[in-house]
């Protein structure tokens, strides 16, 4: 093979991947030359993984092409990339512990030291120890089992073991969280090293800087398309970051009015609450109250959420709502929640917001359930749920029709429906709109738009920074699991001065 | 295309009553009719009674997940239990009552293992099968490998009499079927047996709903044991065994899953308990040589598993 510089030898045409309903990477055109290393940036569930599973056979292709050498390329499983000369190092753990070190390099390719059918165990600890050496890795006994070695030293025996094959396009999928600064380092070298030989490296990291530092072309992606290609010469710390989150607004299906005021009474209260994730976190939320929470993915918003919902358990603090009769009551369990008639939409719709084989109707009165006395009458039920049904305009055959037979967006309105339904009052949604399209959107803005006028308070959390600005009477911003800043309901806030906070 | 979608969505309930409906009509042509003669469905009623009252408890363990397989045994030890206190008291209430307290004590330690030491419900219940079992042989050997009932003429019109046993079946599925289809404590059941998350996250407590699925269990399995030993008329050591494979062979014949969930059904305790015994039954009338019965029976069992339990093709899990 030609190891020419700067020859085009993998490019990928309208790639697409569906998972379901969901699409994961959406026509993607990319163009990989030898002697580069490309970096692949995006947000969580961008699809960057999900390129790189279907480069090396890991994933099926559900639409559009590969090319290797401008020829087709359809591998047929991950040996079959490796023949072509693709290797991945993949996110989790690709060691297999029981397995010793020499065995696992070599898992699937043991033939290579069988003579009449018997593998000389001798002949591949010796490879084993040549393999790693290669990478400058010499303080491992090939012989111990990998699970005796901790997490990083397992990781550079993969890394050692894909090298083994001579890879044209070695793929480094962020591998370099699981390493302390030294592991990195030999990383860094390996990929300079395979570049300056000719070859090809897609290294996928969530850490800027590091990818800045080793990357010479980075590809963005966002929501599943590539958003830009920005050569070395252009890396900007902003303008990558800006491409990566930045969200185009796109018509005006928000609140329009810019009237930020609310009731004085305070629903749900969270003063100085700690544990694992979140730090000195304060937050009130009044009556009437649409309050919204930005940050990335890793800052504590989620965890956030969860504790006032009494998910998860405080350490320090205390969370408090308002009870029925005008009391305050503290909160430290779902029962506590639900009995403050709180509300809480899961960012996890289908694991965790509902119970997918179970019918519409069933899941609509689950949280209501404890208000039905003792015996359960099937007409009152059937008249719960129908009337839940036609509020939200639910789209499907029958109340009985199972939920996960719905679309995403009918399935959201069901998740509403649930607490909308059984009187709540403080409703907390973890990225309401997730996966639901342009129209579904449009209803649920409106509809949370109504339900601040008939006094709901809302806490939305979400990763997406237009909905939170058009939404929102306040914006409270956690990086790191703190609140950074907050910003009050404001014609001319713009995207950029939320994410100044939370990058 | 319609139809294709009714089936698969009744596909449970076709099983449930297509498999009963079946057994009816073959046995009522292979025996000529005498299965259905007066004195054979005297007893049949017989027959089922203890498969029918520990089904219907088991049902709410399968709804939420649980594969309980120490039923058998339990209900062994609680048959010695009824002797014992019986030979002691004389008195019939007395000894049931201690039978269903000692069930229920069992139950729930398998609830604490399960729902406090985080063991799988499994393990929990085959280690209680053990102790039960255990602790009959244990006691069997202090008493000449058999105990025999002094006052057994106060229990045997529970055999004799088989009103008795039409009773027990009527109140035990009227309550289960209350309890399971017309109150939150079913309703929580099926839905932790799909999705334990959701179901928390919509005010399901998760333990709680638990700890009454295990009551309901033991006090099933204590009353049934009463009607064992009605049954048997005495204590041996093989008391009882085997139940809990029947339990399981008469529920998916009632086309119930035994993963739980929303499609879990009382009535296929019922009629899946029904077409169970009607299987042994007929095949015995139609002259069928025991040995074969149980080879026939697991074949039959074999097709309607497979007509049950073969899971859709289920959508590809988005990654991380």
């Amino acid at each position: 093979m030609d190891n020419k510089k700067n020859e085009v030898f993998f490019e990928t045409k309208k790639l697409t991947k569906k998972f379901g309903e969901v699409v994961a990477v959406n026509q993607v055109d990319m163009v990989i030359r030898t002697g580069e290393i490309r970096g692949l940036i995006g947000e969580n569930g961008s699809g960057k993984s999900t390129i790189s599973s279907m480069i090396s056979a890991i994933h099926t292709v559900t639409d559009g092409e590969m090319l290797l050498y401008g020829t087709p390329y359809k591998p047929k499983d991950p040996g079959d990339a490796r023949a072509h000369g693709i290797t991945m190092i993949v996110q989790e753990m690709g060691t297999i512990d029981g397995l010793t070190i020499a065995e696992n390099i070599f898992v699937g390719d043991e033939k290579r030291f069988a003579h009449h059918g018997i593998i000389n165990r001798d002949e591949m600890n010796r490879e084993a120890e040549k393999v790693l050496k290669n990478i400058g890795v010499t303080d491992v006994d090939v012989r111990k089992p990998a699970s005796s070695y901790s997490l990083e030293t397992r990781k550079l025996v993969e890394v050692a073991k894909s090298l083994y094959y001579d890879p044209i396009l070695f793929i480094v999928d962020e591998t370099t969280t699981a390493l302390s600064q030294n592991g990195r380092k030999i990383i860094y070298r390996i990929i300079h090293e395979l570049r300056d030989k000719g070859k090809a490296v897609l290294f996928i990291s969530h850490d800027l800087e590091e990818l800045i530092n080793n990357c010479d072309v980075l590809t963005v992606l966002r929501d599943g398309k590539m958003v830009d290609t920005i050569e070395k010469a252009d890396f900007d710390e902003n303008r990558i970051k800006h491409s990566m989150v930045g969200r185009e607004i796109k018509g005006d299906y928000y609140r329009s009015d810019f009237d930020g005021t609310h009731g004085e009474k305070v629903m749900l209260h969270a003063e100085h609450i700690s544990n694992e994730v979140l730090h000195d976190v304060s937050i009130t939320l009044h009556e009437g109250e649409i309050l919204g929470l930005a940050g990335l993915s890793g800052c504590g918003m989620h965890q956030l959420g969860r504790a006032l919902f009494g998910l998860d358990k405080v350490k320090e603090g205390r969370i408090t709502a308002a009870g029925e009769a005008g009391s305050e009551v503290s909160i430290s369990s779902v029962q506590d929640a639900l009995n403050c008639r709180i509300g809480y939409i899961s960012k996890d719709r289908d694991k965790e917001a509902l119970v997918l084989p179970a019918s519409i109707k069933e899941n609509l009165l689950l949280p209501n359930l404890r208000k039905m006395g003792a015996l359960i009458s099937p007409r009152r039920e059937k008249e719960y749920a129908q009337k839940q049904i036609d509020f939200l305009a639910i789209k499907c055959s029958s109340m009985n029709q199972a939920v996960g037979e719905l679309s995403g967006g009918n399935k959201q309105k069901v998740s509403f429906g649930k607490w909308i339904g059984n009187n709540s009052k403080i409703i907390i949604m973890d990225s309401p709109t997730r996966g639901v399209d342009i129209g579904v959107k449009t209803t649920m803005y409106q509809l949370i738009a109504r339900m601040k006028k008939e006094g709901y308070s809302i806490l939305i959390i979400s990763e997406e920074m237009p909905e939170l600005i058009g939404m929102c009477d306040k914006i409270l911003v956690m990086k790191d699991g703190k609140v950074t800043n907050a910003f009050n309901r404001d014609e001319t806030l713009s995207e950029q001065q939320i994410i100044e906070y939370m990058i | 295309m319609k139809s294709i979608t009714f089936i698969k969505r009744n596909r449970n309930n076709l099983v449930c009553y297509g498999s009963l409906a079946l057994v009816i009509v073959l046995f009522a042509i292979i025996t000529k009719g005498q299965i259905f003669s007066a004195y054979n469905l005297k007893s049949l009623a017989g027959q089922m009674v203890v498969l029918m009252i520990i089904s219907i408890g088991m049902i709410f363990m399968f709804a939420h997940g649980t594969v309980d397989i120490a039923s058998g045994a339990v209900a062994g030890l609680c048959t010695m239990i009824i002797t014992l206190v019986l030979n002691a008291t004389g008195n019939v209430p007395v000894s049931v009552l201690a039978a269903i307290v000692t069930a229920v004590a069992l139950y729930l330690f398998m609830w604490f293992v399960t729902a406090y030491l985080g063991l799988m419900s499994i393990i929990a219940s085959l280690a209680v099968m053990f102790i039960a079992r255990g602790l009959v042989t244990y006691i069997l050997s202090l008493n000449d490998g058999r105990i025999n009932i002094i006052h057994y003429d106060m229990i045997q019109p529970l055999k004799s009499n088989v009103a008795y046993a039409l009773i027990a079946m009527a109140v035990v599925a009227v309550i289960g079927i209350l309890l399971f289809n017309y109150t939150r404590l079913g309703k929580y059941c099926k839905a932790i047996g799909d999705n334990p998350i959701s179901a928390e996250q919509s005010g399901a407590r998760l333990k709680l709903v638990k700890f009454w699925c295990y009551v309901i269990a033991g006090c099933c399995v204590g009353l049934a044991s009463l009607f064992l030993l009605a049954r048997s008329g005495n204590v041996g050591k093989n008391i009882g065994s085997g139940t809990e494979m029947d339990v399981m062979v008469a529920v998916i014949l009632g086309g119930m899953n035994l993963n739980g969930g929303t499609k879990s059904r009382i009535g296929a305790a019922i009629a899946g308990v029904i077409t169970n015994t009607l299987l042994s039954n007929g095949l015995t009338i139609a002259g069928v040589n025991q040995t074969y019965i149980t080879l026939v029976k697991g074949i039959i069992f074999i097709v309607i598993i497979g007509m049950t339990l073969r899971q859709n093709k289920s959508v590809a899990e988005m990654p991380r």
